[in-house]
């Protein structure tokens, strides 16, 4: 399987399953399930694109996918595509301690306000798992909106992935991961600035 | 203007030290190109036709003169000597090479200066009115809520991947120098009944393939939502925005698709959630970001002021200065002044290392040692006591940047054009130079005209909003242009409309020049040319450019 890191309750990155370290080559840039086309039930306009939607197998890949969790399978954990709305779960969060987000690619940023969705409006605590195409550049993004697993994408360098989660000392504004602006506590954060300069 | 703490220090610092590494795992063949590509764009590193292209940002177009000297710096020692000051109010650099763009951002983070977000689909640069604090007609300036923007907009990690690029700009004076309804986001900041600040806020704004003027979603959101209510409007537009169609991702064509009332409820419905949560800004905030926004130590108006008319008299080419590139200040002893960088010859925009170390050299001597950049590709010397404008002219004079064209018909804007971008159909700066040619020696008699050129459909070169303006399409291989007449960016903003088919490159300075001799010749007392072409209508100058056609 491929390497999954994990935040602890100290948002510290650890190797939950999988490799310590992989090798490999890069792989080719995955298609959009949804093509790209917006959110469906606004985004009506939108003709639908030529050529093969590519579906993943979820269910081989441990998840369900929303529209059939929803539907009440609930034997694996639900995935999210991009187009998924996260507040159909609004009030069915109950017993459910893991919920996947799909990066199809990871240029598309849809999963990153999924999320931020699920912990803010929806006040999801237990891990949200990033899967698909992700990489060590995008971890520190992810972990802000609250992620707190990833699911690498093949050929990552499990050693660099694992300092991304510090590639930054500070941020300027709130997420999802219980940061208060900087506004808010601007003193403290200079102390701490100056301290590692 | 506003200086960094630790925090934003190290902010930056960390970002150099995170491209370093990028740009390392990149050249050693760990990342690959299109894993690199988003990421080196969000530093503003674009690979051009002859090179690698870095875009700095200014945030609103501010500048101290030690940010200049940099500026200059980072020309000779990593480029050919000159760079090129965009429609953004950013600077863009030609010709670095790929393995030195670290050692350029560390040396622009030693003066508090950066590339961050200066391209790719994110928030961009943040822009505002080049004569923030200092117009006679300001309201508020809008400098502070810029600022707080730019803290809170950069590397937002839930709107680091957008459908497309998004541009937020300000504005805080009764005319619109900013050009804000040609934004994606727009704020234009004014004082309520009760004297408290509000925002009316404007989306959907933009220039590129579909020109739209942004429509007003909120009249009257108080400044202390500014955060939170953006955060909405973000959100909305991050997951419905259209991400299958590079021409349709801009946030207009959804604001248009959904209709503005329906894209104001999706943003209230998010937006009722997040107000008064965290986000929501401080008074201590205000007035720490307001407090490097102050007046500089003026003279008295008796101090500074002066009688020039002697020296008006004497010297015709320092009066057609005083017209032309000399304007009011909020204080009777002061004016500002612009440096034109419209030099007949060089690209419009273009400065070498010695004119920007000139420029910081003015600052210093006669403007508190601050200069701005507009988005009409000039630099500003904002507070220039009237005693002084004599020696400052004498002095711009000699640096060959006094030229008395602000508004004026060689005052072009233009993007780089074909000569260096990738996306380009045809040069712009080649026409803009044979267009200044064209209408030189009569620029005064024709008076405020605003000609803007882009060499493609992207329109960096404000071609829309230009009173008269030029895009360059791609015609069977060769370079043709289309003129439009009657777009305006100021607060009556007008997109322009095109007046026919795409002529040659060579043949367009005759034509404008039949515009113009059509506005010279209907023109009514104090008329200028885009009030004569409103009251005209666009048919009689489609006949004036094409007057084979009025013979038929």
């Amino acid at each position: 399987m491929s390497v999954l890191l994990k935040l602890d309750a100290a948002r510290k990155p650890y190797v939950a399953a999988g490799e310590a370290k992989t090798a490999g080559t890069a792989t080719a840039a995955p298609v959009a399930v949804d093509g790209g086309r917006g959110d469906a039930r606004l985004a009506t306009y939108v003709k639908k694109p030529a050529g093969e939607k590519v579906e993943k197998d979820w269910r081989a890949a441990g998840y369900t996918p929303l529209k059939d969790w929803l539907g009440g399978d609930r034997a694996l954990p639900p995935v999210l595509v991009a187009t998924d709305d996260p507040l159909t779960l609004d009030g069915k969060l109950g017993d459910v301690t893991l919920i996947a987000i799909d990066f199809a690619k990871f240029s598309d940023g849809r999963g990153l306000s999924s999320a931020a969705l699920l912990r803010k409006r929806l006040g999801y605590t237990h891990e949200l798992r990033a899967v698909g195409d992700v990489a060590r550049d995008q971890l520190f993004q992810m972990a802000r909106c609250g992620f707190d697993a990833f699911e690498l994408r093949d050929g990552q360098d499990v050693d660099d992935a694992l300092k991304a989660f510090s590639d930054y000392g500070d941020v300027y504004q709130d997420a999802a991961d219980g940061r208060a602006p900087i506004f808010r506590r601007r003193g403290e954060a200079n102390a701490a600035a100056e301290k590692a300069s | 203007m506003y200086r960094y703490d630790a925090v934003d220090q190290r902010i930056v610092n960390e970002r150099v030290a995170q491209f370093r590494d990028q740009t390392a795992r990149f050249l050693a063949g760990r990342l690959s190109e299109d894993e690199f590509k988003p990421l080196r764009l969000q530093n503003g590193l674009y690979i051009q036709r002859h090179a690698p292209m870095l875009r700095v940002a200014i945030p609103y177009g501010m500048l101290s003169s030690k940010q200049l000297r940099m500026l200059a710096h980072i020309a000779r020692e990593y480029d050919r000597n000159y760079a090129h000051f965009t429609t953004r109010q950013n600077i863009q650099y030609n010709w670095p090479a790929l393995d030195r763009v670290p050692d350029i951002l560390a040396d622009l983070a030693t003066v508090e200066m950066h590339a961050i977000q200066t391209s790719g689909n994110c928030i961009r640069n943040v822009t505002t009115d080049h004569f923030a604090g200092v117009a006679a007609d300001e309201i508020v300036d809008p400098r502070p809520y810029a600022e707080m923007m730019r803290q809170w907009s950069t590397l937002h990690p839930e709107f680091a991947y957008l459908p497309r690029k998004f541009k937020v700009a300000f504005n805080g004076a009764a005319d619109d120098r900013a050009a804000s309804a040609v934004h994606d986001l727009a704020f234009d900041v004014y004082k309520g009944a009760d004297g408290e600040v509000l925002l009316r806020v404007k989306v959907g704004g933009g220039q590129g393939r579909t020109p739209r003027i942004a429509v007003t979603i909120k009249e009257d959101l108080p400044w202390r939502h500014m955060l939170t209510y953006t955060e909405a409007i973000l959100r909305a537009y991050n997951r419905y925005g259209r991400r299958d169609n590079l021409y349709k991702a801009r946030i207009k064509i959804l604001v248009e698709a959904l209709g503005a009332e329906t894209f104001a409820e999706e943003t209230e419905s998010d937006f009722v959630h997040l107000i008064d949560g965290p986000a929501t800004l401080t008074e201590e905030e205000r007035t720490r970001v307001a407090a490097c926004f102050i007046d500089p130590p003026y003279l008295s108006d008796a101090e500074a002021k002066a009688d020039l008319a002697p020296l008006r008299a004497a010297n015709r080419r320092f009066d057609a200065w005083l017209r032309r590139n000399v304007v009011a200040h909020k204080r009777a002893g002061y004016a500002s002044v612009t440096l034109s960088l419209k030099r007949t010859g060089p690209a419009p925009g273009d400065a070498t290392d010695a004119e920007i170390d000139a420029a910081a050299d003015l600052a210093d001597r006669f403007s508190f040692g601050e200069a701005r950049v507009s988005h009409h590709q000039n630099l500003i010397l904002a507070d220039v006591a009237r005693k002084d404008l004599f020696d400052l002219w004498q002095a711009a004079d000699a640096a060959g940047l006094a030229q008395p064209n602000i508004g004026l018909a060689t005052d072009i804007i233009a993007c780089p054009g074909g000569d260096f971008c990738s996306l380009a159909n045809a040069k712009s700066i080649p026409l803009s130079l044979a267009i200044q040619n064209e209408l030189e020696a009569r620029q005064e008699e024709i008076g405020e005209l605003a000609i803007k050129i882009s060499g493609c459909i992207n329109a960096c070169g404000h071609h829309h909003v230009g009173h008269i303006g030029v895009i360059g399409v791609d015609k069977h291989g060769e370079e043709w242009f289309q003129v439009l007449v009657g777009g305006r960016s100021d607060a009556n903003v007008a997109i322009g409309e095109i007046l026919g088919k795409a002529v040659k490159s060579e043949e367009i300075p005759a034509l404008i020049a039949r515009l113009v001799d059509l506005y010279l010749a209907e023109r009514r007392e104090g008329e200028r040319f885009i009030d004569t072409a409103e009251r005209l209508g666009v048919e009689r100058f489609k006949l004036a450019a094409y007057p084979e056609k009025a013979a038929a």
